[in-house]
C-alpha cells in the first residue's frame, strides 16, 4: 500500500514540473517577440522595448528565467495581470471558490442522476425504463454543455420562473448551472453503472443473497450496488476533466464568476501572466484530483495494489 | 529479449487504456470478409443506420449550402430584425435580420471541417506516436508517454484554450488547437494495441524472415490497430465538433459575422428570453450532428467487435 502511494506520488512530480515548464514557455511560444506581449499591442520604441525586456527579465537566458519563475512560484507569486495590474494569484483565488462550488455541485448531480438511472436501467433491463434511461444518456453525451445551459435557462428561468437566470447567491442560483455541468457526466455514469450492475447481479454472491431470502431492495443496494460502484469511483476522476470543462463553459452561459471567466477574458485581452497562472492552477488542481482519486481507488479496492 | 519485466510493467501502466480498448484488442483482421461483415452488421443496426442518414444529410446540406440557402448568410435585412420563424425565414432571423436557416447551412461549412481536420491531425500524429512508442519501447516509449501524460494533465478544453492563446484565433489555428488537444487518446490506445501485437508469433516470424521495421509496423501492426482507431476517430469527430464550437461560443474560435454554429449560439445568448430561435437552431444543428456521429460510432464499435459476432 505504502509502496503504491509513494510510487504514485513520485509519478506526479515530473508531470507537475512539465506543467510549470509548459506554462512558463507559453509566452515564449507565441510567434514574435515576447516583449510585444508584455508591453501590450501598441507600437514600441526601441528604448521602451529594452525597458520592458529588463523589467520582465526577458534579456536573460531562458533557463535563468525559468529558474526565477520557479522561485516565484515557490513563493506563491504568479506575477501581475497586464490588464488589471493586480496580482494574478489574487484574481485566481477569488475565482477558484465559485468554480469549485459549481464543479462539486455538478459532480453531485452527475452521481445522483447517473447512479439512479443506471441502477433503474439495470434492474428493469430491456423495459421501457431501460430504453428511456439509455436514450437520455445518449442525449446527454451528444448535447453541448452551453446548449443545454441555454435550454435550461429558457425553460426553467424565462418560461417557468423557477430559478434565477444569472448571477450568484443562494443555492437557487446553483441549480441550473449544476445540472448543465453534471448532465453529460451523469449520462456516462448511467451507462457505466448499468453495465457494471448487470455484471454484478449475475455474480454468485448475489444469487446466494437472494437464495437465503434477503429482501430484493437490500440485495440491490447492499450486495450489488456497493460492488458495482467501484469502477464508477475511478471514472469520477476521469469525469472531473469533463466537469471542470463544463464549469468553465457554464460560467459564460450563466454569467457566473469563476476560473473559466477569468481564462476566457484573459485570452481575449492576451493577458499572458493571467493566462499562464490560470492554466497552471487549473492543471495542478486536475493532477492533484486525479492523484487523490487513484489513491482512494487503492483504498476501496485492495486488488489494485497487487495488480 | 528481456521483455517479460517490461511487459508486466506496461500491463500495469496500461490498465486504463486496456479497459477502454479491451473489446478491440488482440483481434486479427480477416481481410475482405471482415469489412463486408462489419458493414452488413452496421447497416442492420437501426441506430447506426439513422446516424449515417442524418450525418449524410448534414454533410450534403453544408456542401450544397450555396444552392440550398434561400438568403446570403451575411446579408443584413432591416425589415427582418429578430423575425420569428415563418415561411419567409424558416428558422427566423437574428439581431441583424440575417436569415438563420441560411446561416446554419453555411455554419456547417465551418463546424464540420473543424471536427474532421482536427481529428485527422490528432489521429495521424497520435497513431504515429503510439506505433513508435509501442514498437520501439525503451527510452523512446518513455519519452513519448511522459509527453502524453503531460498533455493528459490538462483538461482538453484548457489545453485547446492555451493553444489558441498562443497561436491566436483563426479557423486553421482552431483546427490545430482542437487536434493537438486530442492527440494523447490515440497515442495511448495505439500503443497498448501495438505492445500486445508486437509479441505475436506472426510479427516474430516476419522479423525472422528479415522484414524491416517499417514494413512490420505498416503491414502487420497497423491493420490490428485500425479497428479501435476507426471507432475512436468517429467518436473523436463528435468531440472535436463540440470542442471547436465551444471555443467559438467562448469567442476564442471563429469570429462573427462569419457564421459558425458555436458563435451563432453565442450571438443569441443575450436574447434567449424573447428570441429563442436565434440560439435554438444552431444548437440543434450541433446536437443532431453529434448525436448522429455517436450513434454511428456505437454501431461501429459493435460491428467491429468480434465478441458480438455470433449473437
Amino acid at each position: 500500500m505504502t509502496t503504491f502511494i509513494l510510487r504514485r506520488l513520485a509519478q506526479a512530480i515530473p508531470v507537475l514540473l512539465g506543467i510549470t515548464l509548459f506554462t512558463f514557455l507559453m509566452s515564449h511560444l507565441v510567434p514574435g517577440d515576447p516583449v510585444q506581449i508584455f508591453a501590450g499591442e501598441r507600437e514600441l520604441s526601441p528604448e521602451r522595448a529594452a525597458q520592458v525586456r529588463r523589467q520582465y527579465g526577458l534579456d536573460r537566458p531562458l533557463w535563468v528565467q525559468y529558474r526565477d519563475y520557479m522561485g516565484d512560484l515557490a513563493r506563491g507569486d504568479l506575477g501581475r495581470g497586464l490588464h488589471s495590474q493586480r496580482p494574478v494569484w489574487e484574481t485566481i483565488r477569488e475565482a477558484l471558490g465559485p468554480t469549485i462550488q459549481l464543479t462539486l455541485a455538478g459532480l453531485l448531480v452527475a452521481v445522483v442522476l447517473g447512479v439512479t438511472l443506471g441502477v433503474l436501467a439495470a434492474i428493469f433491463r430491456n423495459s421501457w425504463i431501460d430504453t428511456g434511461a439509455m436514450v437520455l444518456a445518449l442525449l446527454g453525451v451528444s448535447m453541448p454543455i452551453f446548449y443545454l445551459g441555454l435550454l435550461l435557462l429558457f425553460a426553467f428561468s424565462f418560461t417557468f420562473h423557477l430559478f434565477p437566470a444569472t448571477g450568484t447567491g443562494g443555492w437557487r442560483y446553483l441549480v441550473l448551472p449544476a445540472v448543465a455541468v453534471g448532465f453529460a457526466s451523469s449520462a456516462y455514469i448511467a451507462r457505466l453503472v448499468r453495465s457494471s450492475m448487470l455484471e454484478v447481479l449475475g455474480q454468485d454472491y448475489v444469487v446466494t443473497a437472494r437464495a437465503k431470502g434477503v429482501v430484493e431492495r437490500l440485495v440491490v443496494v447492499r450486495h450489488a450496488l456497493k460492488n458495482a460502484l467501484i469502477p464508477v469511483v475511478t471514472f469520477l476522476g476521469i469525469q472531473l476533466a469533463g466537469l471542470l470543462t463544463g464549469a468553465v463553459v457554464t460560467e459564460t452561459v450563466f454569467s457566473r464568476p469563476g476560473l473559466g471567466r477569468v481564462a476566457v477574458t484573459a485570452i481575449g485581452n492576451r493577458d499572458f501572466p493571467l493566462i499562464q497562472g490560470t492554466v497552471l492552477v487549473a492543471a495542478v488542481i486536475y493532477v492533484v484530483v486525479n492523484l487523490v482519486v487513484d489513491l482512494s481507488y487503492a483504498v476501496i479496492d485492495p486488488r489494485i495494489r497487487y495488480g | 529479449m528481456g521483455e517479460i519485466g517490461g511487459t508486466l510493467r506496461v500491463a500495469e501502466a496500461e490498465r486504463r487504456t486496456a479497459a477502454r480498448a479491451a473489446p478491440l484488442l488482440g483481434r486479427q483482421v480477416r481481410s475482405r470478409g471482415l469489412v463486408e461483415d462489419a458493414l452488413r452488421r452496421l447497416w442492420r443496426n437501426p441506430g447506426a443506420a439513422i446516424g449515417v442518414v442524418v450525418l449524410a444529410a448534414m454533410v450534403l446540406l453544408a456542401v450544397f449550402a450555396p444552392v440550398v440557402a434561400p438568403y446570403d448568410p451575411i446579408a443584413q435585412d432591416s425589415q427582418a430584425i429578430r423575425a420569428a420563424p415563418s415561411l419567409d425565414h424558416l428558422f427566423g432571423a437574428d439581431a441583424f435580420g440575417r436569415d438563420i436557416f441560411s446561416r446554419v447551412l453555411y455554419g456547417g461549412r465551418k463546424s464540420l471541417p473543424v471536427g474532421l481536420v482536427a481529428v485527422a491531425i490528432a489521429a495521424v500524429v497520435g497513431v504515429g506516436l503510439g506505433l513508435t512508442a509501442g514498437y520501439r519501447g525503451g527510452w523512446v516509449d518513455g519519452l513519448i508517454m511522459r509527453g502524453v501524460d503531460l498533455m493528459l494533465a490538462f483538461p482538453g478544453i484548457l489545453l485547446a484554450m492555451a493553444l489558441v492563446a498562443i497561436l491566436g484565433s483563426s479557423l486553421f489555428n482552431l483546427m490545430l488547437a482542437v487536434g493537438i488537444a486530442s492527440i494523447p487518446e490515440y497515442t495511448r490506445v495505439v500503443r497498448g494495441t501495438t505492445l500486445s501485437v508486437r509479441e505475436t508469433e506472426y510479427v516474430t516470424a516476419a522479423r525472422v524472415i528479415g522484414a524491416r521495421d517499417p514494413a512490420i509496423v505498416i503491414r502487420h501492426i497497423l491493420p490490428n490497430v485500425l479497428p479501435p482507431i476507426i471507432v475512436l476517430v468517429t467518436l473523436g469527430i463528435a468531440g472535436a465538433i463540440i470542442l471547436g464550437s465551444t471555443l467559438s461560443f467562448l469567442g476564442l474560435g471563429i469570429k462573427p459575422p462569419e457564421p459558425e454554429w458555436g458563435n451563432m449560439l453565442s450571438d443569441g445568448r443575450s436574447m434567449m428570453r424573447h428570441f429563442w430561435w436565434v440560439s435554438f437552431f444552431p444548437g440543434l444543428a450541433i446536437m443532431l450532428t453529434v448525436l448522429a456521429i455517436n450513434l454511428l460510432g456505437d454501431g461501429l464499435r459493435d460491428a467491429l467487435d468480434p465478441r458480438l459476432r455470433n449473437r
